[in-house]
């Protein structure tokens, strides 16, 4: 005696996994894509790691100042706020902020380096400000700001699809904050 | 009791906040019982330093190990050293002297093994009140300071352990005060690496982007199998001979088929 399921359920069941299929997919695929772009940020040598270095940077520029400046400098005080920003953990928007803060700083600190006397007469902190200051550029001229970037805003886009991107946004997905 | 539990959970919490500053700082990587990356030191004090801390490996077991950078990246000298000795993966018998040229300060490191055969104290003091390292040192004196720092471990090792080395020959010739060159390994290879890593990121990505273009040739054949499946119960419909149920049949292949087409997906990116 064989028992068929009535066209209802089995239609229920079909939408059911249909549903279950396209939640799983979405889930899956849009968190694989998205993990990749946050290993981008704070994976090893992301662009987290590159801020960073730009915030030691400037803490070790403020070591350098500090031989020739006064203690209460302004200007090395605001680079080693922003400094210390950088290093600290934040999103890509307020890294940004103070990514901006330390480069205007760094300038500003190297300028009034170059008219103190005692750091002209200094080949050895001259070595260390052209130094850090090469190093600064290279690290924010370094890939990882660029390659970030596009995954993020290429992940966004992904997630602004009208149908794929509205599924994926109604079960949680978030865009990625991007660095601008 | 209370206070130890929450003197341990501080120390946790410091431990945790102190994870991601540790983390940010650039750390050479080992070059042998000298890692000069600030370029400070003459080849013949790094020579001498190489001959006499393998003496001094052959006679106690005790390794010495000398890293110089231009600066600590915001660190402390002493949070610096102990993440490069960690980073090392360095042991109970090592001992790691570690400087910073551009900022004039050092400190060290050591395993329980190490302290204990000296003394603890008695091999900080070595940096400091024991000989003239810090002076030297601080006046961009490196090799001097190297020099003196290894003649005062030579006489505090005798002291507590009876080893003899004898440093004859060694650290003869002091060069004057270096000016810093205007480059660092160091930073060069944290460059290289951070390109590389994007590099690698966008090469994944491109052959992701080649590989998921599309249906792959599996997905076509199960494409190929499910339309033939739902024309064919269609055609059986059509003339008379469809089976008894509600006709889902070929929804159960469909999904069976797409359920399948997804583990084999799995099992290939395990792969």
């Amino acid at each position: 005696m064989k028992r068929n399921l009535s066209t209802g359920v089995c239609v229920l069941i079909a939408l059911a996994l249909v549903a279950f299929g396209l939640t799983y997919g979405t889930l899956t695929g849009f968190g694989d894509e998205r993990a990749q772009v946050e290993a981008l940020w704070s994976g090893e040598n992301g662009l987290s790691d590159v801020l960073s270095y730009r915030g030691a940077d400037g803490l070790n520029l403020c070591v350098v100042a500090r031989r020739h400046l006064p203690q209460d400098d302004p200007d090395v005080l605001i680079l080693e706020e922003s400094a210390g920003a950088l290093r600290s953990s934040g999103g890509a928007a307020a890294k940004k902020e103070a990514d901006t803060a330390l480069e205007a700083a760094f300038e500003a600190v190297a300028r009034k380096l170059e008219s103190s006397g005692s750091f002209q007469a200094s080949e050895r902190d001259q070595r260390y400000l052209s130094m850090l200051e090469a190093d600064l550029n290279s690290l924010g001229a370094s890939q990882a700001v660029d390659t970030y970037y596009r995954a993020a805003s290429a992940f966004n886009d992904l997630l602004a699809a009208p149908l794929t991107g509205a599924l994926a946004r109604l079960l949680g997905v978030s865009p990625c904050e991007l660095y601008e | 009791m209370r206070l130890k539990s929450l003197l341990c959970l501080c120390l946790c919490l410091v431990m945790a906040l102190a994870g991601p500053a540790l983390a940010s700082a650039r750390l050479p990587s080992q070059r042998g019982a000298v890692t000069d990356d600030a370029d400070v030191l003459s080849a013949q004090t790094v020579s001498d330093f190489s001959s006499y801390a393998q003496q001094v490996e052959a006679e106690t077991g005790l390794r010495l190990h000398v890293a110089l950078v231009h600066f600590w990246d915001g660190l402390e000298a002493q949070a610096y050293t102990d993440a490069l000795f960690e980073a090392w993966s360095l042991g109970d018998e090592d001992i790691l002297l570690c400087g910073a040229a551009g900022e004039d300060t050092f400190a060290s490191a050591m395993g329980e093994s190490a302290a204990a055969t000296l003394g603890r104290q008695s091999a900080e003091n070595l940096m400091y009140t024991s000989s003239r390292f810090g002076t030297l040192f601080a006046s961009q004196q490196y090799d001097a300071a190297l020099a003196e720092y290894c003649r005062a471990f030579n006489t505090l090792l005798f002291k507590q352990t009876g080893a003899d080395i004898s440093m004859d020959g060694l650290f003869g010739t002091a060069r004057a005060t270096p000016v810093p060159t205007s480059e660092s390994r160091l930073w060069d290879e944290v460059m290289d690496a951070i390109n590389d890593s994007s590099e690698a990121y966008q090469t994944r990505h491109e052959s992701r982007r080649h590989t998921e273009n599309g249906l792959s040739a599996g997905g076509w054949i199960v494409l190929a199998v499910l339309v033939l499946i739902v024309l064919r119960s269609g055609g059986r419909r059509r003339a008379g001979r469809a089976r008894g149920g509600c006709g889902c049949a070929p929804l159960g292949w469909l999904f069976s088929l797409l359920g399948l087409n997804v583990l084999i997906d799995t099992f290939r990116r395990r792969s």
